[in-house]
């Protein structure tokens, strides 16, 4: 599950402040050519990030944020670079000396974290081909199709709000089943699924648990079990009744301490 | 003539079938050829047998009196104490003289050394019981987790249950049969041995390196094997066999002699080095090495000084390090320092507290001291039932810890059966998390608790998130853990008792989070963490009942110096409450064992107590210039260690309680080598000091298994020669005067760690000697509000 901190929407309204008064700082500016080209670089990464947050909150519920934002993300990630990395014929990273480790906000990068730390704990990576690519994994695909599937089979058997029909346990099984066992496979071939997935999955399952109330919660006692349990539960007590009726205490001799007071007194030593 | 010597050397060949009835025919025999055998011996044959152990008391009824095992009030006569005094003989002198100061800073930068080594091998024995309980109970619990999986849908549930019961019961037979039929001293959690041994008290085979083995085979077994046990004690224990081992550069069970470190192969220097071993062992179990040095304080404080701690703890540092840098590796973060010690409680560095809370701490402190001392209250009464009805017969203790295993399989998975607790899986669950009858996407929580070991578990119950348990299913398995942990402690397998009670402790400190989170919903200071660390050291406190090591362990475990003074206070509630019922559970099993632990203080109120009423008297004295039949006669009869040497002809100035006039001391090893070497008077040009050396190495060399005197072999001729006792006795012991008190007697025994302590009149004749036993016999126990005083009794040797 993924949260937005306050915090992070602190740091969105500080972007957006910032782009807004960038330009104030113009008039301080003695060169003005560089200083408007990081600028530009500067206000195409307030609005990136922008939208990215607007994209990633928009998406919270139910999670969809890998797939639907990805492309602002590596707009992000590039506006992000050309500040850092760009450098001007000389070989100096103009923009980052003049925009970054100015001040202790850091608010470019502060924002930035943000939204790295947003992806990576969504591992949203895993969805797609490669770092950089939009293309979603053919596993990712199935799923979803599989979770269409499975979903417009549940919303067939809809009589009312959040009412269902009763067969829609026996007419959806299999496809839940299938989806079920496609996503317990993906997890054992990778460790992190990417969070759009595992969130539809487990939105599912709630489904079918709770609401659906597909499962067999009804067991059968298993009489084995039941048997042999209450055997060895049992032995114990059988054991250490044994061990107290067919065991005799040992006892052990007592030292005769020697001590001076025996020898001082002669009349009782007669007994010998 | 002829035939007395004939009678002892059948004596001293060995083979005593009947040992009462030689020791009697020696007596009669030797008291009317031999005036000067012990003090009494003048008056008549039976007062020379009252020297010997068989004689029955002049005021009691001549039948032996016997008493049960198993009970709090006799020490037994087996245990001897260890010569932490070393002798003040000329061969020293020699010895100093000869060598010089160079000799002395070789073996001062050996003793560094050695300490280092004892810090990496201590290392080295806990990744070897991390990784190989880390490895088998990943096959174990991966294995029973598929099972389960795939037999709830075809309702075969009882395979993996029947598979668990098997699991344990194999993994717990390896190590109950090692443990009863290999080395039995390695049973338990070692810690009361290695306190007992730093006391000064020598336990047979308890620092040797069978006993190391089957402890770290014994240990893995048992931690794998399912049962409510840790791996901490035993690491303690470990540490000090791996440093006795070290320290001594050689190994008797092996038969390897490296010819290095000789000098010091001593108890004194053995017992240093020894502490070092645990310390290092404290710090290996919890990654805590400044709680490893207190620990070797707590335990074996009396003999302490200044530089011996610098060294323990650079040894504990060392630990720690090699410990942290190789398990690191194995974890995958290469280089980093990261995993400190075995038991990582997992950082609490970010918990605070308020003033206000301190009161609730200190409640659960002295609940923690109710539930401790009820733990050991049944422990006790069940380690009786053990001693007398299933110690006599071997198989039983086996059965009987097998039963444990078996029956701790059934309560785990009948609680997973039973108990529907599901969560929902989180980002990061349990390495094993099993559904059973769980919806899909949950798991079920005592799964998760049972499904790992118990170290791992004390982990969850500290750091899983609110809500991840019931109620009702947590105080379950605290009712159902705190007995099985009850029930286990004490069985003939290795395994510790720290994480069983911090696990039992953490599950109702969480029980106790989860009541004050219910009672203030909106409070952000009652934090779930919090009240489990303090409720497993409440709980941890009242059984054990350490003091400052177990607070300073704790601190270094959790990583938070600033949580120290609420541990502290829970710990002092703890203990207090706890002692006001009994004694600690390592006190328990020592008493119950009869071993003759020295405490810390003289018992209150005794200062009419005389050193001549602790006394044994009559003592068994040797002269300046003894005849090896004498010496050998006294060495197979009697069981005593140390004789003062008298002057000759003095022997029998004061009729009846004198015993002559004292000169020295000399320990029946001492007597065990000059015969075994056959250092006789007679034979003097053959083993003149000049050509053939008589060093202290000739008594190092067979450290620290003395030959039996039954085992050497002596002519007759041999027997009728003499020995000059005086150039290897210790020629100035330590003496006490008869009228002496029993505290001050008392204090000099225990702050110089001594073995023997010659009493001694006014003009410097002996007239009894006080040993650890005397001592010992007064006892105070100051429970349930009342204070009491009792002489123990010293049952035989057997």
């Amino acid at each position: 599950m993924i949260y937005f901190k306050p915090v992070g929407i602190f740091v969105i309204i500080f972007l957006f402040y910032s782009s807004e008064s960038s330009s104030l700082s113009q008039t301080f500016g003695e060169s003005a050519n560089n200083q408007t080209n990081c600028t530009v670089l500067l206000e195409s990464y307030a609005d990136a990030s922008a939208s990215f947050t607007f994209c990633a909150v928009n998406h919270a519920r139910p999670i969809r944020i890998c797939e639907k934002c990805v492309t602002l993300y590596h707009d992000v990630y590039e506006a992000h670079y050309n500040i850092v990395q760009v450098e001007d014929g000389k070989g100096n990273k103009k923009c980052k000396e003049q925009l970054m480790n100015l001040d202790r906000l850091e608010v470019i990068e502060d924002g930035y974290n943000y939204i790295e730390g947003l992806w990576d704990r969504a591992s949203c990576k895993s969805c797609f081909e490669s770092k950089n690519s939009t293309m979603l994994t053919n596993n990712t695909i199935n799923f979803m199709n599989m979770l269409n599937v499975t979903h417009e089979c549940f919303n067939e058997h809809k009589v009312d709000d959040d009412k269902y029909d009763k067969t829609v346990c026996k007419d959806c099984e299999t496809k839940y089943c299938d989806m079920n066992k496609f996503y317990d496979s993906l997890k054992t071939e990778q460790d992190n699924l990417c969070m759009d997935v595992v969130d539809s999955m487990n939105i599912t399952r709630m489904m079918w648990n709770d609401k659906l109330h597909c499962k067999d919660k009804t067991r059968k006692p298993d009489v084995v079990f039941l048997a042999v349990s209450s055997t060895v539960a049992a032995l114990p007590v059988l054991f250490y009744l044994g061990a107290k009726l067919f065991t005799t205490v040992i006892r052990n001799q007592l030292q005769m301490q020697k001590r001076l007071a025996e020898v001082l007194r002669p009349s009782t030593s007669a007994a010998t | 003539m002829v035939s007395l010597q004939g009678r002892i050397d059948s004596l001293s060949d060995g083979l005593l079938e009947n040992e009462e009835e030689k020791i009697v025919t020696e007596g009669h025999v030797l008291a009317s050829h031999d005036l000067c055998d012990s003090c009494d011996s003048t008056s008549s044959a039976y007062r020379r047998r009252a020297a010997s152990i068989e004689w029955p008391p002049r005021k009691q009824p001549r039948t032996v009196e016997t008493v049960e095992v198993g009970c709090l009030n006799v020490i037994s006569g087996k245990y001897e104490s260890l010569d932490y005094d070393v002798p003040d003989s000329d061969l020293l002198l020699d010895e100093e003289r000869n060598s010089g100061l160079k000799y002395e800073t070789k073996k001062n930068i050996s003793r560094w050394i050695v300490f280092m080594f004892i810090g990496v091998f201590t290392a080295g024995i806990g990744i070897l019981l991390d990784v190989g309980i880390d490895q088998l109970s990943e096959i174990k619990y991966g294995t029973l987790k598929s099972y389960v999986d795939r037999c709830v849908e075809d309702n075969c549930l009882y395979i993996p249950y029947l598979m668990w019961v098997a699991f344990n019961v194999a993994f717990v037979l390896v190590s109950s049969l090692l443990v009863t039929y290999v080395e039995p001293i390695a049973a338990g959690s070692g810690i009361p041995q290695v306190k007992c041994y730093l006391n000064g008290v020598k336990i047979p085979r308890v620092v040797r390196i069978k006993t190391l083995l089957v402890k770290v085979v014994g240990v893995i077994c048992s931690v794998v094997g399912g049962l409510a046990v840790g791996k901490e004690g035993p690491m303690i224990h470990s540490g000090s066999v791996v440093a006795a081992g070290i320290s001594q550069g050689k190994s008797t069970t092996l038969g390897k002699d490296f010819k290095i470190l000789d000098f010091f192969r001593e108890d004194h220097e053995k017992r240093d080095f020894v502490s070092g071993g645990a310390a290092a062992g404290v710090a290996a179990a919890f990654g805590a090495p400044v709680g490893g040095v207190l620990f070797s304080l707590e335990e074996g404080t009396s003999f302490w000084n200044q530089s011996l701690t610098w060294r323990v703890f650079l040894c504990a540092m060392i630990c720690t390090f090699t410990l942290n840098g190789i398990l690191s590796l194995y974890h995958g973060f290469t280089g980093q320092q990261w995993y400190a010690g075995l038991l990582s409680f997992g950082k609490f560095p970010e918990v605070s507290y308020f003033w206000y809370e301190l009161p609730i701490y200190m409640m659960m402190g002295l609940i923690g001291g109710l539930l401790g001392s009820l733990f050991n209250y049944i422990n006790y009464h069940l380690t009786v039932f053990r001693m007398r009805y299933i110690n006599k017969r071997l198989w039983m203790k086996v059965v009987e810890a097998l039963l444990v295993a078996a029956t701790t399989a059934t309560v785990g998975f009948s609680m997973i059966y039973f108990l529907n607790d599901c969560r929902p899986l989180g980002q990061d669950p349990t390495k094993f998390p099993t559904q059973v009858f769980c919806g899909d996407g949950e798991y079920n929580a005592l799964g998760a608790l049972w499904f790992q070991t118990p170290e791992t578990s004390v982990r969850s119950l500290f750091h899983d998130p609110a809500g991840s348990h019931k109620v009702s299913s947590l105080s379950l398995f605290f009712i159902l853990y705190y007995l099985l942990s009850v029930w286990t402690y004490g069985l003939s397998v290795s395994a510790g008792i720290f994480i069983p009670s911090l696990l039992t402790g953490a599950a109702w400190g969480r029980l106790t989070g989860m009541g004050l989170m219910w009672l203030f919903p909106d409070m952000d200071w009652v934090d779930l963490r919090k009240y489990a660390l303090v409720g497993a050291a409440a709980q941890l406190g009242g059984v054990v009942r350490m003091t400052i090591s177990l607070t300073v362990i704790l601190i270094e475990a959790t990583g938070n110096i600033a949580f120290g003074l609420p541990l502290m206070l829970t710990l002092i509630c703890a203990k207090w409450m706890g002692d006001f019922f009994n004694e600690g559970i390592y006190d328990i099993h020592i008493m119950l064992s009869g071993v003759p632990l020295l405490p810390w203080e003289p018992p209150p109120l005794s200062h009419d107590v005389y050193a001549s009423e602790i006394m044994s008297h009559p003592v068994v004295v040797l002269r300046a210039v003894e005849r090896v039949a004498r010496i050998v006669q006294i060495l197979s009869a009697e069981t005593h260690n140390g004789f003062p040497v008298v002057d000759v002809g003095y022997e029998h100035q004061d009729e009846g309680i004198a015993c002559g006039k004292l000169r020295g001391l000399i320990l029946r090893h001492q007597l065990i080598v000059l015969l075994q070497n056959k250092i006789f008077n007679e034979f003097s040009d053959l083993w003149n000091p000049k050509t053939n050396d008589i060093t202290l190495k000739m008594f190092r060399d067979e450290y620290p298994r003395y030959k039996h005197i039954q085992d050497i072999s002596l002519s007759p001729g041999e027997m009728r020669c003499t020995i000059d006792l005086r150039p290897f006795m210790n020629s100035s012991p330590y003496v006490v005067i008869h009228s002496m008190t029993l505290p001050r007697v008392f204090r000099i025994f225990r702050a110089l760690g001594l073995r023997h302590l010659p009493v001694v009149d006014d003009t410097n004749q002996v007239v009894g000697m006080v040993t650890r036993k005397d001592l010992v016999r007064y006892r105070v126990n100051h429970h349930n509000g009342k204070m009491t005083r009792e002489e123990l009794k010293i049952s035989e040797k057997i």
